[in-house]
């Protein structure tokens, strides 16, 4: 970690932030309405804490160091595919209350996802990356190291494509990639990223991305913000080779 | 800083846990894990009380003074702890039937409970803060800032925020930005951070949303 790096972030850590302080909620305007009534406090603050996820923690305690202005980025298919599926979720769940509307679902889903991003782009300091046919490439390249492995490691690959082309990005452009995603991280274990240990920092696993493509040596490192981090572990089947 | 759950307990409570514990060696080093632990907290308590005193009274801070002597307090607690639970591994090795014998409450889910318990107070005083202006805004950013690294088990960074956010509400923001540096932290780019997070998790509160799911 350091003061010149650039990270490539996965929404979910971005995500993690937000979820802390929208739980906290409650516990605040507990504390705001009477500080003094300890009881109360108490109650809400136990509450609060079963809905606490270790992971969100981890996730503002990384970012809030790591991603000053202008070093932290998302996708343009992060920014189109995968923010529209998270308010997606929030409306089916019954999170995101729509009023009845005679126009399209979808422009009210995007206005939103549009509204939220741009906040995060000047709040945060968050860049959306614009990828090109060079990360193609060495997404296709990736892709074709599991080829090699049999047609379920391809299968695997390929339902995971909008991720897998996350980390081909990170590994093209040298940019840290950081992500929850234990699954991803765990799939592409053994082939394409190595060596899982933990940061001095919990709840943050660091491992290394290496892909070869001609005479190139592509790496990068990954940062997986785990609640399991310390003792996780990547078993044969969580592996897609 | 991981076992802050014994920081608050009394030495009669860690004996009366420890009744029954067949082995004296095992009790022993247990008790001194204790000793190490509120030694810890002591020498913390002091060092943070004496440097509210010489911001209270103006005299001149020696920022790296302050900085080595967290740095001498949390590297000794880490080598004490690491000998002790070292040692405690090898009795316990030697002897598993101890393990039944120890208190009910699995010590990492209580662990966890605590660590998340900072993480609350962190969002609380984010939200707290972020409706502030300065320097009382940065001062408790800065403090919600030493709750996560204490949460995330740093807690050298943890009393370095802290001292920083003594020395900011002291309306010191040279020794704040001084002490910060030392931990590679830049007062602004936390505090557009924090804020920003409680701004954007505002929006969706604007739109109904008060939860995001996983």
């Amino acid at each position: 970690m350091g003061n010149n790096e650039y990270y490539l972030v996965d929404t979910n850590v971005l995500f993690d932030v937000v979820r802390l302080i929208l739980t906290v909620k409650p516990l605040f305007e507990t504390v705001l309405r009477n500080p003094r009534d300890i009881e109360a406090i108490q109650q809400v603050t136990m509450n609060v804490i079963n809905k606490i996820n270790k992971r969100w923690i981890a996730s503002f305690a990384f970012l809030s160091r790591e991603c000053r202005r202008g070093n932290c980025f998302i996708t343009e298919f992060t920014q189109r595919i995968e923010l529209p599926r998270v308010f997606v979720k929030l409306l089916l769940s019954g999170d995101l209350p729509i009023r009845r509307v005679g126009g399209s679902l979808f422009n009210e889903v995007e206005g939103l996802t549009k509204g939220w991003l741009s906040m995060a782009e000047s709040l945060f300091g968050i860049g959306v990356l614009g990828m090109d046919y060079s990360d193609y490439e060495v997404a296709r390249e990736l892709v074709r190291v599991y080829e090699t492995c049999g047609s379920g490691s391809l299968v695997k690959v390929l339902n995971n494509a909008m991720d897998v082309l996350l980390v081909a990005t990170a590994l093209n452009r040298g940019y840290n990639f950081v992500t929850t995603d234990k699954r991803l991280v765990c799939g592409l274990a053994n082939q394409v990223i190595t060596g899982l240990t933990q940061v001095p920092s919990g709840g943050v696993c660091l491992a290394n991305a290496r892909l070869g493509i001609g005479d190139r040596a592509l790496s990068t490192r990954v940062y997986l913000i785990h609640e399991q981090c310390g003792s996780l572990r990547c078993t044969g089947r969580e592996r897609w080779c | 800083m991981g076992c802050s759950l014994f920081y608050g307990m009394p030495q009669s409570v860690i004996e009366g846990l420890m009744e029954g514990v067949g082995e004296d060696e095992f009790r022993r080093l247990v008790l001194a894990l204790y000793d190490v632990l509120t030694g810890t907290y002591e020498g913390l308590y002091d060092l943070i009380k004496g440097f509210d005193e010489d911001l209270t009274r103006g005299v001149s801070i020696n920022v790296d003074e302050y900085y080595r002597e967290v740095v001498d307090i949390i590297h000794n607690m880490h080598v004490d702890t690491y000998y002790i639970i070292t040692k405690l591994n090898e009795a316990l090795s030697q002897h598993p039937e101890l393990l039944k014998a120890l208190p009910r409450t699995a010590p990492t889910q209580s662990l966890d409970a605590v660590n998340k318990m900072f993480g609350a107070m962190a969002g609380v005083l984010f939200r707290l803060a972020c409706g502030l202006e300065e320097p009382g805004r940065g001062a408790l950013i800065l403090l919600a800032e030493s709750y996560l690294d204490l949460a995330v088990d740093k807690p050298l960074d943890a009393i370095v925020l802290t001292l920083a956010s003594i020395a900011l509400a002291h309306g010191r923001r040279d020794v704040a930005a001084e002490l910060l540096k030392r931990v590679g932290v830049d007062l602004e780019d936390i505090i557009n951070f924090a804020c920003g997070a409680v701004e954007l998790a505002k929006f969706l509160e604007e739109h109904g949303i008060r939860s995001i799911p996983e």
